[in-house]
């Protein structure tokens, strides 16, 4: 059989079953709840006198008050769906899958290759909301480029959601993946002590990082943050691996 | 075709579910595991789908398929989508759509070929999972509680397509007397070891 169509077979089989009547519910209310705040904070239903006399400044506003807001909705919904992709009673489904140690291989590999097109997909959703606003309301700036944070938004989300998966294995209890939000949260809201030279807090906000203002640019840089998935990648497979020895 | 179990353990935490199972299932025999809840039947399916850790040896000749008790099943995939990329995830099925029209025809579930699976009631739900389960190119077919949810004439005419199947059946169910003596060896999962309580003659 092609193996191709046969990968693709079991990625398909995976998004349906992260398409659980749960999960859609929580997507359809996060696309909203980002589509209202993206709306709120585009300045759209003051009015277009206002936005005349400060373009420049509505412009900052509403860029930075998305991006901010989304550098904790995606990760926070990231971690929500990887509880329910990674939740061992949810992955019972594997049965219908494995039936030797090859088709296990491909189950784990198809599974994450799955959720990263899953989270893919939403941020385009996110992202399309964040250029609707630009295009509706005369800010003149749509020259600048916000392909570059979301790309990083997007390496964020495939941190995090590796980080998450590998408390859930480790430990077992789908509290170990909102610890891992609790402790992103706080590296995100102590960044401002970043100057401070200590070595915890850097090794802490090397461990969570997260994105500076609207660039979303890493404290360390974007080679930490890829370094850190290729690792994360590394120790997940390991765990994998050791699991099902 | 065969599955040879050869002294399997396993133990959760501290208490030891098998206890050196041994058996070998072999031919087309059809059998049939019976126990009491919790005593580790489902986990002998899982050791030998290789889904769990256990110590001893198991050695299998067949492609196996394999019907869970009450799966996890997609909420929004249609009973069709799912029958055809499970049951030709590994190899393609000759005649797929003739063969699926007649299993669904059979179980009266024809109505049902395009519903989606979130919409169905267990036993419809457990029908799919069977009709999956026969489609499947295999040589070994195992089947976890497959009675439950099902109606008198669906267990009927399931029983009657086990016995009537050319392929390795195994079967764990707590529903003895519905199983025909003498097509199953009956099989007892009792204080951690697998015991022959009948053979068919």
């Amino acid at each position: 059989m092609d193996y191709l169509k046969y990968y693709l077979k079991y990625v398909k089989t995976h998004l349906f079953y992260l398409l659980s009547l749960r999960n859609v519910v929580v997507i359809i209310l996060i696309n909203i709840t980002c589509l209202i705040y993206a709306i709120i904070s585009s300045s759209i239903l003051n009015s277009f006198h206002l936005l005349d006399a400060s373009r420049n400044e509505y412009f900052t506003y509403y860029t930075t008050n998305y991006f901010f807001f989304l550098k904790i909705i995606y990760i926070a919904f990231i971690i929500f769906i990887n509880i329910s992709f990674f939740n061992k009673d949810y992955a019972s489904y594997s049965e219908l899958f494995i039936k030797n140690s090859k088709t296990k291989e491909d189950f784990y590999i198809t599974k994450y290759i799955s959720i990263f097109i899953f989270y893919f997909i939403e941020l385009l959703i996110l992202e399309a909301f964040f250029y609707m606003m630009l295009i509706i309301v005369p800010y003149g700036k749509m020259y600048i480029s916000f392909i570059k944070p979301f790309i990083r938004l997007y390496l964020y989300g495939v941190y995090y959601s590796l980080l998450s998966s590998l408390f859930l294995t480790l430990f077992n209890t789908y509290l170990s993946s909102i610890f891992v939000f609790i402790l992103y949260f706080i590296s995100f809201i102590i960044n401002s002590d970043y100057q401070d030279n200590k070595v915890l807090l850097k090794i802490f906000n090397y461990v969570f990082p997260f994105g500076i203002d609207n660039t979303l640019v890493p404290f360390y840089g974007s080679i930490s943050l890829i370094l850190g998935i290729f690792l994360l990648t590394l120790l997940n497979s390991l765990v994998i691996i050791l699991n099902n020895k | 075709m065969y599955i040879s179990i050869t002294n399997v353990r396993k133990s959760f935490k501290k208490d030891e579910i098998l206890k050196g199972v041994s058996f070998e299932f072999k031919d087309s025999k059809k059998y049939l595991i019976v126990g009491e809840n919790g005593i580790g039947k489902s986990t002998l399916f899982k050791a030998i789908l290789n889904q769990i850790k256990y110590e001893g040896y198991i050695e299998i000749e067949g492609r196996i398929s394999y019907s869970p008790d009450g799966g996890a099943l997609p909420h929004f995939m249609s009973s069709y989508n799912f029958i055809k990329t499970f049951s030709t995830l590994s190899d393609d099925v000759v005649d797929f759509d003739k063969k699926c029209d007649y299993y669904l025809s059979e179980f009266n579930m024809q109505k049902k070929k395009n519903s989606i699976l979130g919409s169905m009631s267990k036993g419809e739900r457990q029908k799919v999972n069977i009709i999956k389960s026969l489609l499947t190119p295999s040589e070994i077919l195992l089947f976890d509680e497959p009675l439950s949810g099902l109606d008198e004439l669906s267990r009927k005419k399931f029983l009657s397509m086990l016995v009537s199947d050319d392929r390795m059946v195994i079967v764990v169910s707590h529903e003895k007397e519905e199983f025909d003596k003498r097509y199953f060896n009956v099989l007892v999962l009792k204080d951690g070891l697998l015991e022959v309580l009948s053979k068919v003659r």
